[in-house]
């Protein structure tokens, strides 16, 4: 990890569920014995309550997981587990432009991946239909089904990740509609993916899909709430990006810090492979909270 | 768990409430984010100039006047930096310069209604086909730039440069190459648009008075056939998805400008006031820069994902622009100081006559 003045970005808490669902395909296509030590890693690491120790150990999981894909090139679960690591992991860095900079590239490095695991080929086809108009990609994604969930779910909020690290740059502004339909696909797939994933991704598009209006916030609200509802009390990520999103959206400044102090106060959970994504949630719920004069606080 | 920082494209705002004259783009300007956009410097300038804008927290806006403000405090060694609050803190831009005259902010990024509000002239600039190209707007900036910041100065503010949202195009469900395309089809009304109003009554088409966030579904529900933004707004907000046409004739130019109050301004030490110019001049003509290559990136991707393009002949084009000048002709000089459109016309003219002059 780069040192740096904000040193976990919002996400962080990706890292935990990229490496949950990073290990089951690694096992069940056996790839190498390689392979089954870092499943074990990934699983520890779920389980681990420091996250400064995951965030730094990340790097070198990623070589790893780049030094099997250069053996196993076509290896589509593979690509999975490489799509999900470098999405969280640049959602780590920081906010600074050089870093965002960065995480641009990892982003798109981590969408690529995930590309390749929605492929039979090198990832043209998918990426073609997505460079198009966005009733054909539709068509494209409708021959998806239910085993491609976890793909398209990581594809996703890596695409997401790198629009978002574009600073409105046209030809990332431009895939917005493909994104939507990426996350709409996934969602009528499997709605409770992830503790509700998808739900969490949608909502978090419409809270900041342009221009904003209350009506979409509305509509992010019912899509966190049904998150809410299939991950339980027990994922405080998703409350920490209720809180950075639509509570921020709503201007409601109320909502956002009782969110937040209710994410820092939270028991600790009865789910050992949330340990390290709660871990990552109480730190970002922190350094929110200590940013909430500058959320609120414009002069009035 | 799932992203975050995954979309930090974050909110936005439309807030099109209180009227634009500035036709359609700016609405969609008031698109998105909200948070005061962090400043680069340790520890706060010796004169903190509170400045608003609603463009979105990473934006080009932001991100250029983030280093604008880099510079600013480093060449005034600290002395001089402004703390900026993007995205709709502050409220549309009415509210934003109720507060600049209340003084609870000195200075604001202005595309809209604020900015003729304060000073008319700036409509002139607003007349539908008044412009082909961007060296025309050049070419009149450049020689009206003095007296149009005389004006402000005479309501109290200072002009530090004029940023843009570019030229708005028509984007529509069937071609629109002529007049008569329009005839009988549902046209958007932007709300208190008068100058693109009086053009629309002109032609004498049924409209449709959406707000902006209501777009998107009218034209997907075909409550409105023709819509116009400029390229950059139109494929952030999707409206590309949901026509089949891009006419390739600029409508309006929309164009803005970076102000200070000045009595905050006239605060500021008079050597500094030299550097404060010249800093945000500087970066505002880097912003109409890139505003400039953002459009012509968002107009290659609205084609390349099956917008067609159409292009009207000269003729077609004159009709268009005769019919404006007739609609501009019936607004009420107050609206539409007749000195400056002249001014302005005469200058159009003068560099038509001469291409090789530059601005």
């Amino acid at each position: 990890m780069t040192g740096s003045p904000r040193p976990y970005g919002p996400v962080m808490a990706l890292l935990a569920l990229i490496l949950i669902s990073g290990c089951v395909p690694l096992k069940s296509t056996r790839v190498a014995a390689v392979a089954l030590t870092m499943e074990d890693v990934a699983k520890g690491a779920l389980k681990q309550s420091d996250p400064a120790l995951v965030r730094e150990g990340s790097p070198a999981y990623l070589m790893l997981l780049d030094g099997l894909l250069e053996a196993y090139p076509d290896n589509q679960r593979l690509h999975l587990a490489a799509c999900q690591t470098y999405a969280s992991y640049a959602a780590t860095l920081p906010d600074d432009a050089e870093s965002q900079a960065r995480a641009r590239l990892l982003y798109l490095k981590a969408r690529d991946h995930g590309f390749r695991a929605l492929s039979d080929d090198d990832g043209s086809s998918i990426r073609n239909a997505a460079a198009g108009d966005v009733e054909s990609f539709k068509v494209f994604l409708s021959h998806y089904g239910q085993e491609d969930v976890p793909a398209l779910f990581w594809t996703a909020a890596a695409w997401g990740g790198w629009i978002g690290a574009s600073t409105g740059k046209p030809e990332a502004v431009a895939d917005l509609p493909a994104l939507e339909a990426a996350i709409t696909r996934s969602l009528e797939l499997d709605e409770a993916f992830h503790y509700g994933g998808p739900h969490l991704l949608m909502a978090v598009y419409l809270c900041s899909k342009p221009p904003v209006s209350e009506r979409q916030l509305a509509q992010a609200q019912t899509h966190f709430q049904r998150a809410f509802e299939l991950g339980g009390d027990q994922v405080l990520a998703a409350r920490v990006m209720y809180a950075e999103n639509y509570a921020r959206g709503m201007k409601d400044r109320r909502l956002f810090e009782s969110t937040l102090q209710g994410v820092i106060d939270a028991p600790e959970g009865q789910v050992p492979d949330l340990t390290l994504s709660n871990a990552m949630a109480r730190e970002e719920a922190r350094s929110l909270l200590e940013r909430t004069e500058e959320f609120f606080d414009g002069p009035s | 768990m799932g992203l975050p920082k995954v979309f930090s494209l974050r909110r936005s705002d439309t807030r099109a409430r209180g009227g634009s004259v500035w036709v359609a783009g700016c609405c969609v300007a008031a698109i998105l984010l909200i948070v005061p956009s962090a400043g680069l410097c340790a520890g706060p300038p010796e004169i903190e100039l509170k400045l608003a804008t609603l463009a979105p927290e990473n934006s080009s806006l932001t991100q250029i006047f983030d280093e604008m403000n880099a510079e600013l405090i480093r060449t005034t060694n600290g002395k001089v930096g402004f703390k900026m609050y993007a995205g709709s803190v502050m409220g549309d831009e009415e509210d934003v310069l109720r507060k600049l005259r209340a003084n609870v902010i000195q200075g604001a990024a202005f595309m809209s209604t604020a900015l003729t509000d304060i000073n008319p002239d700036l409509r002139t600039f607003l007349i539908p086909f008044m412009f082909r190209d961007n060296r025309e707007v050049d070419y009149v900036l450049e020689h009206l730039d003095k007296q149009l910041k005389q004006k402000f100065e005479e309501r109290g503010f200072v002009v530090l440069g004029w940023p843009e949202l570019g030229f708005v195009y028509f984007m529509s469900s069937t071609p629109i190459a002529a007049l008569e395309d329009l005839k009988g089809k549902r046209v958007w009304a932007k709300a208190n648009a008068p100058m693109s109003q009086a053009l629309i009554n002109r032609i004498g088409v049924s409209t449709v008075a959406i707000s902006v966030p209501d777009v998107l579904m009218g034209l997907q529900t075909r409550l409105v056939d023709v819509v116009y933004n400029s390229p950059y707004y139109a494929l952030a907000t999707q409206w590309n998805t949901q026509v089949k046409y891009i006419t390739d004739l600029p409508l309006t130019y929309i164009g803005g400008a970076l102000v200070l109050d000045k009595k905050a301004f006239d605060r500021i030490p008079q050597p500094l006031q030299a550097k404060v110019r010249e800093v945000c001049g500087k970066h505002i003509r880097r912003l109409v820069e890139r505003t400039r290559k953002d459009n012509a990136e968002a107009m290659e991707q609205i084609l390349k994902r099956g917008v067609q393009r159409v292009t009207p002949s000269p003729d077609q084009v004159q009709a268009f622009k005769d019919l404006s000048d007739a609609a501009m002709n019936d607004l009420d000089p107050k609206l539409l100081p007749p000195d400056t459109t002249k001014a302005v016309r005469g200058l159009v003219a003068e560099l038509r006559a001469n291409p090789k002059k530059s601005p």
